[in-house]
């Protein structure tokens, strides 16, 4: 089969992040200027006029600004450019981001760190999953362009181009002079890419500025007139010039000689994504209301869930940091560290855009801020295998369950999540703790898939559930002490027909006693031992307002044996 | 007899139900233009063989039969894609028991329209602010205890938890306990022994319109006895009261077509 790979040309990425960041730094009004990028760490390289222009947006390439020129040079064009320093880490980790999206097209992507501007997928024998190549191509587009770098939908989409070879070489120079050379196919066939490459310009090659000046001073301008001469003569003209390319890295002469022989064989190197995901947003006049925030988390969850969607992957913990303005927060009060992170569990692993947000905006929605958010950040810091459903074709289609995770994140995030999950039947003797309410997968895991694999382990013992005499359906998490009308105090024996007890404020008459069972020293080791009688006993309730009729009701109440007091346990339901 | 091959390794006691409710299922998929009528939900499959089972095992049960319920009301069960009130004073009229039922039902239903029954059942949910429900309970009722999402919310997030459960559409069969039982307040050290059903109009009709062209339910249990300047807007509202030991009464309080009528009496279950 033949190698198609895919590459992804992001030819404003640069310029893009920049105008990301003017735009935070004038209040979200553009400014119009046309913007030229410096890529260095140091932050004010961009007011030296000897340093190198990295990239330009399509304003200050209109005014013939052009990478690699001198910053002093692009100010003698026009007086109307502004000069933004990026540090070419934050390129880089924004091209990480999309090559995680790409990664759903291809088993192997690999980032172009040289030039900060191409990912390369190979998409080898996977077109026909999406309808094609075709198809393919634009979806990749489509994808790729959607990942909005800032919260204030700007930019709306991303240049991207798009193009399909046989090789890393020859798709990447495809996509990047198809918008000047319009009958460029974003297609090459299989075999066809030294072929669609021949009207391509020399410069297409990569070669340093001076090689491609001298051979244009020999006329020869595009591939296919470097095709034409002979190999040796052209071999030692390439050595000559070293073969540098133009963003500084030598190039390989055999692998230049090749690609215009039509291979383009080099294999790719695959593209490592990062363990833990962190996306964030920065405030310049500081976020005082909740509902705003939640505004900025949808755009932060929006861009994690298309990364995570891409490595096939989701996470099951999620972390919001919130950094406050440091002197409101100390003015108001604020002691410690002007920041604050939540962190929650999620009882499944989610990806999914709508899941992501519902767990979050529950957790983000109610809190008090104590000062204005400066930066909010999210680390999906545990990242897992994205859960795979089955196609169940008999399924009622009026149910969904495959909302139950989603909803299990947004219950746990919202109500904690030790209040969402199954019940379980514990081994304990005391009826109050048999009883007790654990997590969807934890219990899952103790519990055979099917009984035919084997005798249930340990969350309930058929056989020793059978050999137990019924319980009540409802028992009070903590029993209640019962007093007596009459005596008025704490003790109610000797406990007998006609006597009348309050439950709380609640008085009821004691119709009929019938013992139940005795619970005799169980944890006897522990210094509260319990030995109890249970009774089973119906009680009236007296009329209350509004109706004229009683009603009674059979209460489960015991007698504790060591002190004689009565408590009301739980209720025949 | 079906004309369905059943699993041969079906429970006895399962066997007759089972044929009756496919046969009604089969009828229901052989007829399309009835298909938008959802099937009401029968408790007799999941209380009687519950009762059923449990008996053979030497097992003393306690409730109502089902089949006897299922009887009073209209159309033979609970209606589907609707909100049903359940109310009985202090909610102690066994109304836990039928919502239950009502659960183990839904999951059965989903067991035989597999036709296997190890296949695991419908996802109910059972919504217990108090904390009260009882495990060994629930699983003695015939319920699938892994398949019953138990939420014990705070009575402030209780409307909005509910709504968003019925909005997943996740679930056969919603239980919302509205009311908790007398103790349950002072257990709880604080909470509020029921919830203010003035406030629950608007949400009622938030359910209702999630559960729209759906056959899940949701089963409010209430107390009968609680003020409540308007009914809610509930599609059935039943009224469950135990007048005497082993005297009980169902009365249909309100029904989408009217079919309301006086208090009926019931039989209770084996009592030990």
């Amino acid at each position: 089969m033949t190698r198609r790979i895919a590459a992804v040309v992001l030819p404003r990425l640069a310029s893009e992040l920049a105008a990301v960041q003017t735009l935070a730094r004038d209040e979200g009004k553009p400014t119009g200027r046309a913007l030229a990028v410096v890529l260095s760490e140091q932050s004010e390289e961009a007011a030296n006029g000897a340093a190198l222009v990295g990239a330009v947006d399509d304003a200050a390439a209109a005014l013939g600004v052009r990478p690699g020129m001198r910053v002093s040079e692009a100010m003698a064009r026009s007086a109307a450019i502004s000069f933004i320093n990026l540090s070419p880490h934050d390129v880089e980790a924004a091209l990480a981001a999309f090559a995680e999206v790409a990664m759903m097209f291809g088993p192997v992507v690999e980032v172009d760190a040289a030039s900060l501007d191409t990912i390369w997928i190979d998409v080898t024998g996977v077109a026909h999953l999406f309808g094609g190549e075709a198809v393919l191509r634009e979806e990749i587009e489509t994808r790729v362009a959607a990942l909005r770098l800032s919260n204030d939908g700007f930019p709306s989409r991303h240049r991207v181009e798009v193009a399909i070879a046989d090789g890393p070489f020859y798709a990447q120079a495809l996509a990047r002079f198809v918008s000047k050379h319009p009958d460029l196919p974003r297609i090459a066939a299989p075999g066809e890419g030294k072929r669609a490459m021949r009207n391509l310009p020399v410069a297409a090659l990569g070669l340093s500025s001076d090689c491609v000046a001298f051979f244009g001073r020999l006329g020869v301008l595009t591939i296919s007139d470097l095709d034409r001469i002979d190999r040796a003569q052209l071999t030692s003209r390439l050595e000559s010039f070293s073969v540098p390319s133009a963003s500084g890295a030598t190039r390989n002469i055999h692998e230049v000689l090749g690609w215009l022989d039509g291979r383009d064989a080099r294999p790719l190197v695959p593209f490592q994504p990062s363990e833990v995901l962190v996306d964030r947003a920065t405030f310049e006049d500081g976020v005082e209301m909740a509902p705003r925030l939640v505004f900025a988390v949808r755009g932060l969850v929006s861009r994690l869930s298309a990364r995570l969607m891409g490595r096939r992957q989701a996470t099951n913990r999620i972390e919001v940091v919130l950094a406050y303005d440091r002197s409101i927060f100390a003015l108001r009060g604020g002691t410690g560290e002007a920041s604050s992170r939540l962190g929650f569990d999620l009882p499944a692993p989610l990806s999914h855009v709508d899941d992501l947000f519902r767990a979050v905006k529950a957790k983000v929605e109610g809190l008090e801020l104590p000062a204005p958010v400066i930066r909010l950040e999210i680390h999906l810091s545990r990242i897992v295998r994205a859960p795979e459903v089955q196609l169940d074709l008999s399924r009622d289609v009026s149910v969904s369950p495959d909302a139950l995770p989603a909803l299990l994140s947004e219950l746990s995030a919202e109500i904690g999540a030790e209040r969402v999950g199954v019940l379980a039947c514990a081994d304990d003797h005391r009826p109050e703790r048999r009883s007790a309410l654990v997590g969807i997968h934890e219990a899952a895991a103790r519990r055979p898939r099917r009984r035919s694999e084997g005798k249930q382990t340990s969350l309930f013992e058929e056989e020793a559930f059978h050999s137990e005499p019924a319980e009540p359906s409802r028992i009070l998490p903590e029993p209640v002490l019962l007093t007596s009308a009459i005596e008025g105090g704490r003790r109610v024996p000797p406990f007998q027909p006609g006597q009348c007890l309050f439950i709380g404020k609640q008085a009821v008459v004691v119709d009929e006693i019938r013992f139940d069972r005795r619970l005799e020293s169980v944890a006897w080791w522990t210094s509260k031992p319990s030995s109890r009688d249970y009774l089973r006993v119906r009680v009236r309730f007296g009329a209350s307002e509004g109706t004229s009729k009683t009603s009674t009701a059979d209460a489960w109440i015991y007698v504790e044996r060591r002190t004689g007091s009565v408590f009301l346990h739980g209720w025949w339901e | 007899m079906s004309a369905v091959a059943l699993a041969p390794q079906l429970p006895h006691q399962l066997r007759s139900a089972v044929e009756d409710r496919l046969s009604e299922i089969l009828a229901r998929t052989s007829a399309p233009a009835d298909r938008a009528k959802p099937l009401p939900l029968s408790l007799r499959t999941a209380l009687d063989v519950a009762a059923e089972g449990a008996a053979a095992e030497g097992v003393a049960t306690e409730g109502l039969h089902a089949s006897t319920i299922d009887e009073l009301l209209p159309d033979g069960g609970l209606p589907r894609g609707a909100v049903i009130e359940l109310a009985s004073p202090r909610v102690l009229g066994r109304s836990t028991s039928v919502a239950l039922a009502a659960c183990a039902a839904a999951q059965a239903e989903a067991r035989l329209r597999s036709g296997d029954p190890q296949t695991v059942g419908a996802w109910c949910a059972f919504v217990d602010p108090w904390s009260t429900l009882h495990a060994p309970t629930v699983k003695r009722s015939g319920v699938d205890p892994m398949r019953l999402l138990v939420v014990r919310p705070p009575l402030d997030a209780l409307a909005r938890v509910v709504v968003r459960i019925a909005q997943s559409r996740a679930f056969s069969m919603i239980v919302v306990d509205l009311a908790g039982v007398p103790g349950a307040e002072i257990a709880m050290e604080g909470a509020s022994s029921s919830v203010r059903l003035d406030r629950w109009v608007n949400i009622v009709r938030r359910i209702a319109l999630a559960l729209e062209k759906t056959d899940s339910s949701v089963l409010l249990l209430t107390d009968a006895l609680a003020p409540r300047p308007l009914p809610l807007p509930v599609a059935m509202r039943l009224e469950l009261d135990r007048n005497a030991h082993d005297r009980w009464s169902l009365r249909i309080a309100k029904e989408r077509h009217g079919r309301v009528g006086p208090a009926m009496a019931m039989t209770a279950g084996a009592a030990r």
